[in-house]
């Protein structure tokens, strides 16, 4: 059972990986690993779910990451991040394991108050549920599109990080937004039944 | 039968005859025959009698003396490839007659006049003097282009297109021969009927892809890797057996003779790639067969590889990517930071900023040229790119089919590949003396942006791809003669967008000081392409502001300019901007107001007004005057 949850952030970097150490992108949607391993952090469950996001604006600041192995700073770098996000998260099971209304640690900067966002349940919307094609508005892993009834039709992919354990981790070969598919509407935008 | 010399067969000169005369003549060379004596025999005579191998008692009832049969597998395969060339090229038919290629971006439609055009006895003297026949299709390119390929129903594309496609079908007909069973002799008609029947019941392919990539270009020289696209996917179509028959830039058209399933197809594709690169695609199973239009399958096949494609072929791509405790890049990174799609396996470093790359990622880093020019620059940069939006261009092209011949059921499929073709082919000229000008002196020369000062000095100007360059400035006020070089050749390719409002190319620039990391740069070219409504004409300045305007108006945009910067309002306009930002119309309001309370402004203020109307907003405008007002 698919528990729907309204989802709003203040400030939020989603930061995807450095690249070539002078700029940071945000990603634009909220993948299942981010909101899994927040969920995890804070009730101790592995949940399934994923987010999408509805609006937000975009902001960026110069930040001087930390060098953790020589106790330094890194060249300044600039990074993207949301600002008023507003948007849903699903979670399988969520009625089971989670309030009706928490809050969760999320993405990056969190030391500069970043990434606390609030999630308060509601119903899901007259046919939110419904199955329809269009292009898939979060990041799922491959392995996991049966839980939230996504069949792919043409894919866009990526990996998704998951951690092991503090010290590391593995990349996740997943479904990107922007991947054509047939799935539950409140996953997907554009398209139409055919 | 006449003596044949051995010559080869020269598909691309197989309509020669028609750039001789109007007319039927040209369908059997035999009606040339004393014109043409000296090359009887040849490889370019074969060539011409292509019409002869179905024709051959006709040509004879109208009086030539039509010697055809027996016939070789060249002579078939040619006379089946120009056959199926215009076929695919042939569309809206019967709409208009013209001697001279429609060009839907450029023309208006003229009235037919009959008349009969005289041979070109100078053309014929040099066809038949000549020794290396291969030479006349380079020299006569203009009279290809300009030709329609069937003047009478079809002048939609153009001899040019026509032969080059012909060209193309023959190959791939000769080059799977045994596939098709096409023999090597011929005796009559009858084994050439037969041979047709045979090759029309054979299953084909018909495959449009795109080349795709989502690495991150972060250095300048990673630029080099949207060079490479175009050499993978021909790679990728030679490994395959494939043919290619249309090239629209990073989209083809290419076919294949079924040799394996589908799914087979795509595993092959697959192991061509790296994880720089993925291909979309659709994959249609027809057959060559032809039957009246509405139910011919290949036609109809054809028509269906229009719009979204079906498929998307990445290359394989590992389910995890786990961290290699053994490799110091992977241990920092595990995934490669340009392609994220591979383990990262080796670092890059250059001003102590390493990056953690794949060994494709790092190959096509050391592969890529360096650009030692640039390194020495220390003025302002200007970047430029022109681009193309494919998917706009057919539906702008729609409307100015129905627009100008009172039709309103246009779609792309009804006006097909060729019309594309012949596009691209004025676009690439359009880059192309944009850059260099037109190569003519006098009135008629146009000057490309590399002629004008300071770009004419080679040391000033770093060309990255054919629609992408750089230049170095000494004062802002250079960008804007870059957009007049723009919008003057504009007007002159593409003059019938201007009267629809609309374009299909968009020109980006984006200046900054030298020391601006790249990445930003080819960030906002990025995000401009994502934009589901984007000007046609982008200019941002670094630290100053950006521009939107539409080159519908850029004429009036470059007076505008100089008509700013010399009446100096440029704190009136940062008023109005900062104003603007709340409320345009209050800022609208304030303009009026104060044009009516001073005489002395009132023309400036008029010229500011009159430019609202063309999207121009405040923030445009001053960054308009900015350019205009400050020198570096």
């Amino acid at each position: 059972m698919i528990a729907k949850y309204r989802f709003y952030a203040g400030l939020l970097c989603l930061g995807e990986r450095v690249k070539g150490g002078v700029y940071r992108p945000c990603a634009k949607t909220i993948p299942y690993s981010q909101l899994r391993g927040a969920l995890k952090e804070q009730f101790g469950v592995g949940l399934h779910a994923v987010g999408v996001i509805d609006s937000c604006e975009i902001g960026h600041l110069a930040i001087t990451p930390k060098d953790r192995s020589n106790d330094g700073v890194r060249l300044p770098i600039r990074a993207m991040f949301l600002e008023e996000v507003k948007g849903k998260v699903f979670v399988a099971d969520g009625d089971e394991f989670l309030p009706k209304e928490f809050y969760i640690n999320m993405g990056g900067l969190r030391s500069r108050g970043f990434g606390l966002c609030h999630l308060k349940r509601e119903d899901m919307a007259d046919g939110e549920e419904g199955i329809d094609r269009g292009w898939l508005r979060t990041r799922i892993p491959k392995d996991l599109i049966n839980i939230f009834e996504i069949e792919i039709i043409k894919p866009r992919y990526g990996y998704l990080f998951e951690s092991i354990d503090v010290e590391t981790g593995k990349y996740i070969l997943s479904y990107f937004e922007g991947s054509k598919v047939k799935g539950p509407r409140f996953l997907i935008k554009g398209g139409g039944e055919n | 039968m006449e003596k044949e010399m051995g010559d080869r067969l020269i598909p691309e000169l197989h309509d020669l005859l028609k750039i001789v005369g109007s007319g039927t003549r040209h369908e059997c060379p035999h009606s040339y025959k004393t014109d043409l004596n000296k090359i009887v025999g040849t490889g370019l005579w074969k060539t011409l009698k292509h019409h002869c191998v179905t024709r051959e008692e006709s040509h004879r009832n109208e009086g030539y003396n039509c010697q055809t049969y027996p016939i070789d597998r060249e002579l078939f395969c040619i006379h089946i490839a120009d056959g199926l060339a215009s076929r695919i090229s042939r569309r809206l038919e019967g709409i208009y007659k013209s001697r001279k290629v429609f060009r839907a971006w450029q023309n208006k439609k003229e009235e037919w006049k009959e008349k009969s055009v005289p041979p070109n006895s100078t053309l014929l003297k040099e066809i038949n003097e000549t020794k290396e026949f291969t030479s006349l299709f380079g020299k006569y390119e203009r009279e290809f282009r300009n030709r329609p390929e069937d003047v009478g129903k079809c002048p939609f594309a153009s001899l040019y297109t026509h032969s080059i496609l012909t060209k193309y079908w023959y190959e791939f007909l000769m080059k799977h021969a045994d596939y098709f069973e096409i023999p090597e002799k011929f005796n009559n008609m009858e084994v050439t009927e037969k041979a047709r029947a045979t090759l029309n019941s054979k299953p084909i392919y018909l495959v449009y892809a795109k080349i795709k990539s989502e690495t991150l270009l972060v250095r300048l020289k990673d630029t080099y890797l949207l060079e490479t696209l175009e050499k993978k996917l021909s790679d990728v179509i030679r490994a395959v057996g494939g043919t290619l028959i249309y090239d629209l830039q990073e989209e083809v058209l290419f076919i294949l003779p079924k040799l394996y399933e589908e799914n087979r197809l795509i595993e092959w594709i697959k192991t061509q790639l790296t994880t720089n690169h993925f291909i979309e695609m659709t994959i249609k199973e027809t057959t060559l067969e032809r039957k009246p239009k509405e139910s011919d399958p290949f036609l109809t096949t054809l028509s269906l590889l229009f719009g979204e494609s079906e498929k998307v072929v990445y290359p394989k791509l590992d389910n995890e990517i786990c961290v290699n405790s053994s490799n110091e890049a992977s241990r920092k990174a595990i995934i490669c930071d340009l392609c994220q799609k591979d383990k990262a396996t080796k670092i890059f470093e250059r001003e102590k900023t390493p990056e953690y790359l794949c060994d494709s990622c790092y190959r096509l880093r050391e592969e890529a040229p360096g650009r030692p020019e640039l390194a020495k620059w220390k003025k302002r940069i200007c970047l430029v790119e022109i681009s193309l939006d494919i998917e706009e261009l057919l539906k702008i092209l729609s409307a100015e089919f129905n627009r100008q011949f009172g039709l309103s059921d246009i779609e792309p499929k009804d006006f097909g590949f060729s019309v594309v073709y012949e596009f691209l082919e004025d676009y690439k000229e359009f880059l192309n003396q944009l850059k260099y000008g037109n190569g003519m002196k006098g009135r008629d020369e146009i000057k490309g942006i590399f002629n004008i000062w300071p770009f004419f000095n080679r040391e000033n100007r770093e060309e990255i791809l054919n629609n992408l360059f750089f230049l170095q400035i000494n004062e802002l006020q250079q960008i804007m003669k870059v957009v007049e070089a723009y919008e003057s050749l504009y007007r002159e390719f593409f003059p019938n967008f201007l009267n629809q409002k609309r374009s299909p190319i968009y020109l980006t620039i984006s200046s900054s000081n030298v020391h601006h990391p790249f990445f930003e740069h080819w960030r906002l070219l990025d995000e401009l392409k994502r934009r589901k409504k984007r000007s046609s004409i982008f200019v941002n300045v670094v630290g100053k502001g950006k521009l939107e305007a539409e080159i519908w108006r850029a004429q009036e945009l470059v007076l505008l300019f100089w008509e700013i910067s010399a009446k100096r309002n440029l704190r009136k306009l940062h008023k109005l901007a900062e104003i603007a930002k709340y409320s345009e119309e209050l800022a609208e309001k304030i303009l009026i107001d104060e044009k009516d309370g001073d005489p002395k402004k009132k023309d400036a203020y008029t010229q500011l007004l009159n430019a609202r109307p063309w999207g121009l907003s405040y923030e445009s405008l001053l960054t308009l005057a900015k350019i205009g007002g400050e020198k570096r």
